[in-house]
């Protein structure tokens, strides 16, 4: 049935749009949302509801929606739960229900509704209560099948989202007129402005028509649109909803870029996310009309009056040809008079006396009115037919419009507010004191007639802009009659099955029972019965309730309490928050100077925090393992380079930069000479080892620190707080230089000869632990002379942009076979090999002793963590001590993780004496080793103890060692 | 000097996003100095031949300036050259707010944020210190982050309001 008034409403004639619903093609116009385009086609029933699969249709004509929810899209790019209400219609537009199987218009679940008596309020709780835990594991899965709303796509999603940061002066929720008045204000005032409404249309009630306005304001409404629209400081969003409020006037909008076209842009986002930081808000958010409460009160073709009559006047829709008005107040009069031309109406009113100038009206249109009427039931199956009237006879109808006065919408006041304030006369609750910085207008406001919502978002705009300090301008707003008395009268008290919360399926029995079983708070009886929950957040039933259980308790609504609103506002789509944060720039990659030159050398790239590194540069067919083992042994044969820019490096300046370093590190620095490097063990404040590197003096005042690759931001972030907050008269100035260094590792007998082409005498006459800074192409490159490897080894400092360069020179001044790159895992074996710790060992658990390394320790105790080192619990000769390990059979692999214990045969529980922190094949051994910490494990040297992984299930026998398996004399390294 | 050529990264509609090697030196004061740097900053800031970017307390940054012209005017205080770890990329035209705001929390409004304006902050977490040099808007970053930002610029370039 055709519903569509051969003229008027903003749909776009010329341009008619096909989409499918439930499978079946229907047509509609641009600027039709999915629900008008369905109305005006004469489809009622578009869900089933969430327990009983009752029938539902389309209750409003905004984001309040509770019934409508429907899942738009396909395959990767299906979104459930969004109302129909606010989704705008294109070319192919794809909708389904959601919730009903085989079909919306004959569901199984429908057999709940059979059975409603049994589902009251806390079913679940009380019913699988029994029997007992294995009870639970029998229902739990239809339990989980039934639950939830839709189903979401599990594939990515492959539209694009992006955030924009925005600041303000003043932004503004809501363009109705409070929301336009403000923004002229301000505009007009020379502040920047943002302005922003979730519908497609901005004018809030001027657009949708659901009031009576002068022609004089609608030109009022889009001269003051335009005039914004022009302004270089003035933003004016549409399809943008603030969906939260948050700590230092930060709000969170989400702007549906091109969600309402048939294909976007190449490269057009389909969501924006703005995180706003206005320095003043006004809150101009508006109302939502609130249901009265009958039995049957959710049938197809009941829906609110106010968005009845924007369907009337926005999209030229006229729901029905029989239609009957059910109010409380005066707001739904306009309604009856709109409809009056297109249908019979007839006004149910619950007052005795309603003005007679509104009865007048009533006459003149042909409008019955009956007054003093209270609708008992509406009668139907899956769509209303008549309605019963208490003392009257049943009026036949298809459409029937309920008007139970507004609730003033305070989600984003109460987010940022004290708690709502309940306001008696108005029966409804108005925001709260501000705890953030804005001010509220218009129908949030209690504020239901246009005048007064003009007045105030006028005001609320000066008083804003007179707390930034600007001189607010003045507008003229245009003027314009009231609506008439939009208090409501009193709500009927219903009987029999009527919804409260319509998405929840929650019945003023259920809010009975939950009362009469003792859930009096309102936060306890919202999780006992659901009411309020959902996607709807229950915008249409929390005041409701909150009176209904009032007045069964003889109490006032705020004695009952009023639950709490958080963000978002409306559902907000999880791609919107996450933007572009996904793929590549999930997180940030760091690539280190020589990254090109490592991957055109076949390296094995690995993630190492945000850093690419190279684990090893197989050749051929070679794995992973056998390419580091080649590597390492060619680092003790010849020579290798190895990658280690990512080393943490920070340069330390200033008069009292030794002193510095003294407190820093538990060894002694006062005695180092500039030209020489030393190795540094430092603390953390309790105790146990922080980090280790070595550092260079370049001269008295002036030293270049290194740390490892995963201590590098900790380290320097230590420092700074040390020098800032610790020790501020130190004369020391810190600097990262981590960026600043390719590092290049050279190791093996052949570094020397490797380097000199390059170097010459610089590198000839390098001692042990020196460092010398020489010049390469115009540039000063850092040489120092030190080794991880074990190796006679050199670490080559070049700035970054010459780094690759430094590399291939060094390649091409060498025959490729005698000098080769190793990766991590080479660089691990080779360490392993001199009992050499890295991060595996220090792990923020381990003292210097634990490591060996006790006799680093300077006595004077004038370190970082010298106090706590000396608790009883990290003193203790029981705390397991570094070890080496060798499997009694050379070939036998050992893991890291193993536990070691003293048991021959695999026992669970097992005390564990410690365990291996790190372990491989050691090619100059031709074994298999590890290093591990043991308990009193310095006196087992030479004993036998198992390396237990249960999860791998290996029991492996291994011989405790010294942890220096190859040349503890370190004669290799001086040579 | 490898990658270090100036090059660009996006152009589209009144925009320009170019890669911009310039010699970058740190000048700190230590506790103390603080009169030796003001005194730097008086001398050597009247010419601005360079701009002085001043990154915190106590610390500038001197954007195109040579080493050893520096050398002599910071006695007493630490230099240190950040050549080749910060990496200057310059957003200019009239979409440069559009592109930087989609993740640059920095208001660059001309009111707020006039030219010689400097401010630290991240993109998508990359550390950019972003100074309105009249021009441009210089970002400087770490150089290991830096093709991450390129890329990230790139990508914002793609639709701009």
């Amino acid at each position: 049935m055709n519903r569509r008034l051969p003229d008027g409403g903003r749909i776009d004639r010329t341009q008619p749009v096909r989409f499918r619903f439930n499978g079946k093609e229907y047509g509609g116009f641009l600027g039709d949302t999915l629900a008008s385009a369905l109305l005006a086609n004469g489809v009622l029933l578009v869900a089933r509801s969430f327990k009983y699969h009752r029938p539902r249709g389309i209750w409003s004509a905004g984001a309040e929606e509770p019934n409508a929810l429907v899942t738009v899209g396909t395959g990767a790019r299906r979104e459930p739960n969004t109302r129909a209400t606010t989704v705008e219609i294109y070319d192919g537009l794809v909708a389904n229900s959601q919730n009903a199987w085989p079909s919306v218009g004959f569901d199984i679940g429908a057999i709940n509704n059979l059975l409603s008596r049994f589902f009251s309020a806390g079913f679940y709780y009380k019913t699988f209560m029994w029997p007992g835990a294995r009870g639970w594991r029998i229902y739990e899965h239809f339990i989980r099948r039934a639950a939830g709303m839709g189903k979401v796509a599990k594939t990515a999603d492959p539209d694009r989202y992006e955030r924009i940061e925005a600041f303000c002066d003043l932004l503004i929720v809501g363009s109705g007129p409070a929301g336009i008045a403000a923004a002229q204000t301000a505009a007009r005032s020379g502040v920047r402005v943002i302005l922003v409404d979730e519908n497609a249309e901005h004018g809030g009630s001027i657009a949708r028509g659901a009031i009576d306005h002068a022609s004089e304001l609608r030109e009022w409404a889009s001269g003051a649109l335009a005039e914004l629209a022009g302004l270089p400081d003035v933003t004016v969003l549409s399809r943008c909803t603030a969906f939260g409020y948050y700590d230092g006037n930060v709000l969170g909008l989400v702007e549906r870029v091109s969600d309402h076209l048939a294909a976007a842009e190449e490269g057009m986002p389909r969501q924006r996310h703005w995180i706003v930081r206005a320095r003043q808000v006004v809150l101009a958010t508006g109302a939502i009309e609130r249901p009265l409460l009958f039995a049957n009160n959710d049938l197809p073709g009941i829906m609110s009056a106010s968005a009845a009559h924007c369907y009337l006047s926005e999209f030229a829709v006229c729901p029905g040809g029989e239609v009957v008005i059910y109010t409380n107040n005066d707001s739904a009069y306009s309604t009856a008079l709109a409809f009056a031309p297109h249908a019979s109406v007839t006004l149910v009113d619950t007052r005795a006396e309603p003005a007679p100038k509104l009865l007048a009206a009533c006459r003149r249109a042909d409008v019955i009115v009956r007054t003093g009427a209270v609708i008992r039931r509406a009668i139907g199956s899956r769509r209303v037919r008549a309605v019963a009237i208490e003392n009257y006879a049943n009026i036949g109808c298809d459409l029937l419009l309920t008007a139970g006065g507004w609730t003033p919408t305070i989600a984003l006041h109460s987010q940022a507010g004290g708690r709502p304030v309940y306001a008696a006369e108005s029966q409804c609750f108005l925001p709260g004191v501000a705890r953030e910085s804005w001010v509220a207008a218009g129908a949030c406001n209690g504020a239901f007639d246009t005048p007064t919502c003009l007045e105030q978002g006028r005001f609320a705009a000066t008083r804003a802009i007179e707390a930034i300090g600007v001189t607010p301008a003045t507008i003229v707003i245009p003027a314009c009659t009231t609506r008439g008395d939009m208090i409501p009268g009193p709500q009927p008290v219903p009987h029999g099955k009527c919804f409260v919360d319509m998405q929840n399926d929650v019945t003023t029995d259920d809010l009975d029972l939950a009362s009469r079983e003792g859930y009096r708070s309102a936060e306890l009886l919202k999780r006992y019965t659901t009411l309020g929950m959902g996607t709807d957040q229950g915008k249409t039933s929390n005041v409701n309730a909150l009176s209904l259980l009032a007045k069964s308790r003889s109490e006032s609504v705020p004695d009952i309490g009023v639950t709490t609103f958080r963000p978002p506002y409306t559902a907000v789509t999880m791609g919107a928050i996450a933007g572009r944060k996904q793929g590549r720039h999930i997180l940030p990659t760091r690539v280190t100077p020589l990254h090109n030159w490592n991957e055109q050398h076949g390296a094995l790239m690995s993630d190492a925090g945000l850093w690419k590194r190279a684990l090893a540069y197989p050749r051929g067919d070679e794995n992973r393992q056998a390419a580091a083992i080649r590597e390492a042994a060619h680092v003790r044969s010849a020579v290798g380079t190895c990658d280690v820019s990512t080393l943490g490096k920070i340069d330390i300046q200033g008069p009292d930069a030794k002193e510095f370093l003294e407190r820093l590190y538990v060894n002694r620095w006062s005695n180092i000479k500039p030209g020489k490097a030393r190795y540094g063990v430092m603390l953390q404040d309790d105790g146990f080892v922080f980090d280790d590197g070595t550092t260079s003096c370049l001269d008295e005042n002036h030293y270049f620190m290194t740390t490892t690759t995963d201590r590098a931001e900790p380290v320097l972030r230590n420092i700074e707080y040390l020098l800032q907050v610790v020790w501020p008269q130190l004369r020391v100035h810190v600097c990262d230089m981590t960026d600043q260094w390719a590092g290049i590792a050279v190791a093996g007998p052949r570094s020397r000869e490797s380097l000199q082409p390059l170097f010459a005498d610089a590198i000839t006459s390098l001692p042990f632990m020196g460092v010398v800074d020489v010049s390469y192409g115009g540039q000063t490159v850092r040489v120092v002379r030190i080794s991880f490897s074990g190796e006679l080894g050199y670490e080559v400092y070049a700035p970054s942009g010459i780094g690759e360069e430094l590399v291939q020179e060094l390649y091409l001044k060498n025959d490729s076979p005698g000098i080769a790159p190793y990766g991590l895992d080479a660089m691990d074996i080779l360490r392993i090999e001199k009992g050499h710790v890295t991060g595996a060992e220090i792990d923020g658990n381990r003292t210097l002793a634990d490591l060996g390394l006790a006799r680093m320790a300077r006595s004077d105790n004038r370190f970082l963590g010298a106090a706590m080192m000396k608790r009883p619990g990290l003193v203790d000769d029981r705390r397991p001590q570094l070890v080496g390990l060798e499997p009694l059979d050379p070939a036998q692999a050992i893991s890291a993780g193993s536990h070691l214990v003293v048991e021959s045969r695999p026992r669970e529980p097992s005390a564990s004496l410690g365990e291996i922190s790190s372990a491989c094949f050691s090619p100059a051994l031709n074994r298999h080793i590890g290093l591990g910490f043991l308990r009193g494990g310095e006196g087992l040297h030479d004993s036998i103890v198992y390396a237990a992984n249960p999860l791998g299930g290996t029991h492996i026998a291994v011989r405790v060692v010294s942890p220096h398996f190859f040349d503890d004399k370190g004669e290799r390294l001086r040579g | 000097m490898g990658d270090y050529r100036e090059r660009a990264i996006a152009t589209g509609t009144g925009l320009v996003i170019r890669h911009a090697p310039a010699t970058i030196h740190e000048v700190a004061a230590w506790p103390g100095a603080n009169s030796a740097l003001e005194h730097f900053l008086n001398a050597y800031g009247s010419g601005a031949r360079n701009p002085l970017l001043r990154v915190g307390p106590g610390r500038v940054w001197v954007v195109g300036a040579d080493t050893l012209e520096l050398q002599t005017a910071t006695n007493g205080m630490a230099l240190i050259d950040l050549s080749h770890a910060l990496v200057r990329i310059q957003v200019s035209g009239e979409s440069a707010r559009l592109v930087l705001r989609k993740g640059l929390p920095v208001d660059l409004h001309p009111s707020v944020f006039p030219d010689g304006s400097i401010a630290t902050s991240a993109i998508e977490r990359i550390v950019v210190t972003v100074h309105n040099n009249g021009d441009s808007f210089d970002l400087f970053c770490r150089r290991s982050y830096s093709g991450s930002l390129e890329h990230w610029l790139a990508d914002a370039s793609i639709f701009l309001l």
